[in-house]
């Protein structure tokens, strides 16, 4: 208990916002991408309904449940069945975010580069 | 069959609870939520007599449907309403049994559980579903209806209704309540807790429905022309009037008086609308979404970024707290 209170868990929901994400809701391959993934709204585009998603409360709340439940190791199992590789698995298992997201940046320097990707 | 809907009241730091309802708007009951402790004790007397008969009462035999139970104790109560086939089956079905065993009947009835898991959060992961089962221990729902000229409460933890005595008959019922909760409200004084009142009211929308259509109506009867109508104009005075000229005026009153209620019904329908959505979105499962937005970032090369961002914000406030803490 003692260390938790040293690292307190990061919080993702304030850094993902329509602000940040600008550049991928600009791009239109980006967003077809992320429309597969919304809940379908009767008379509106599922383009129009991601950036609606982002600057939603219910987004919001999703993605800090996310970034809490994937600092506790809990997500692991989840992480699993996404085909992220074996690094960003290893990382939700043990809890790691930070390692989690070097896993899944490919501008960041990877720690030990194993040649499979 | 939705014919009532809920709408959330305030509470402020005084205890006092707004209504932004207007007082024209009927109140079928109050819905309050609160912490519940096994002490608390409410005031009033429970119902043991003949009233047993006439008022609707059930006890809570599950746990996570108190919602939904004070919701239907509610609407069971409220003479003449209009309520779908699926209620007014279960209410003839339940009327014969004990309050135990309507309570068993509640929990059993396939459509009622349906509609309430339609409005339940999906659990996506382990974790939110142990979270939500804690806060379900915790909370509680009582409503509380007016019947026969008199307050009751109805709680499905007690062993029938509890007679909050007679309602002034030139009062609203609800102001007899409001004090009785804003005395419930005062014992968890320094409580660390939140309460929620909702009111289960009228639907404005097929209120509005209906006035239009009548409205309507009224403008396809024609009174035959050229003949003469006595208007009574304010208290005293009335004066002859050409039938055609009359119905012109009487026109174009109804007509704006159409068009009035029409914004209404809209305004109301927009509500509907993003409650809709609302709710969709609140069942919905983001972490696939989620999962796609971070590999799209991580694509950009974004992620370490905005990690560190959010690494610093947590720092940052973790400093902040630790200087709060430093004199002791």
């Amino acid at each position: 208990p003692g260390e938790e209170a040293a690292s307190p868990k990061v919080d993702l929901s304030a850094a993902l916002n329509s602000e940040s994400l600008k550049s991928i809701l600009d791009n239109p391959e980006f967003m077809a991408a992320l429309a597969e993934h919304v809940p379908e709204m009767e008379g509106k585009a599922a383009t129009e309904e991601v950036k609606d998603t982002v600057r939603s409360p219910q987004f919001q709340q999703a993605v800090e449940l996310f970034s809490s439940a994937l600092q506790s190791g809990q997500l692991g199992p989840v992480i699993q069945q996404f085909g992220l590789g074996a690094e960003a698995v290893k990382a939700a298992n043990k809890g790691d975010l930070e390692a989690f997201l070097r896993a899944l940046d490919t501008a960041a320097p990877k720690k030990s580069d194993e040649g499979a990707s | 069959d939705i014919f009532v809907i809920y709408d959330s009241l305030e509470i402020d730091d005084e205890h006092v609870f707004r209504w932004p309802l207007g007082t024209a708007t009927p109140i079928h009951g109050l819905v309050f939520l609160y912490k519940w402790n096994p002490g608390s004790k409410t005031s009033g007397s429970v119902v043991s007599d003949s009233r047993l008969e006439s008022i609707y009462f059930a006890k809570q035999v599950i746990q996570n449907a108190c919602a939904t139970q004070a919701l239907l104790s509610i609407l069971l109560n409220v003479p003449n309403l209009e309520l779908g086939t699926a209620l007014t089956e279960f209410k003839e079905f339940s009327a014969s049994l004990d309050p135990a065993m309507r309570g068993l009947a509640l929990s059993n009835c396939e459509n009622i559980r349906k509609t309430h898991n339609s409005f339940a959060r999906q659990s996506i992961f382990e974790m939110d579903s142990k979270q939500a089962g804690k806060d379900d221990d915790v909370f509680h729902f009582v409503s509380y209806i007016p019947f026969g000229g008199r307050l009751y409460e109805l709680d499905g933890l007690q062993e029938g209704p509890i007679d909050h005595g007679a309602i002034e008959p030139s009062e609203n019922w609800w102001n007899s309540a409001r004090e009785i909760i804003q005395k419930r409200i005062k014992e968890f004084e320094g409580d660390e807790i939140h309460f929620n009142l909702m009111a289960v009211i009228e639907d404005k929308c097929s209120r509005f429905s209906k006035e239009i259509t009548e409205l309507r109506e009224k403008l396809k009867v024609r009174s035959p022309r050229h003949c003469l109508n006595v208007i009574i104009h304010g208290d005293e005075h009335f004066y002859f009037q050409n039938s055609e000229e009359m119905q012109e005026s009487e026109r174009s009153e109804i007509m704006s008086r159409i068009a009035q209620v029409e914004q209404q019904l809209q305004t109301e329908n927009d509500k509907r609308r993003r409650w809709q959505v609302e709710n969709i979105r609140r069942k919905h499962n983001y972490v696939p979404f989620i999962v796609e937005l971070l590999k799209l970032l991580g694509k950009q090369g974004m992620l370490m970024p905005l990690y560190m961002k959010a690494k610093e914000r947590v720092r940052q406030k973790s400093n902040s707290s630790l200087w709060f803490l430093a004199p002791s």
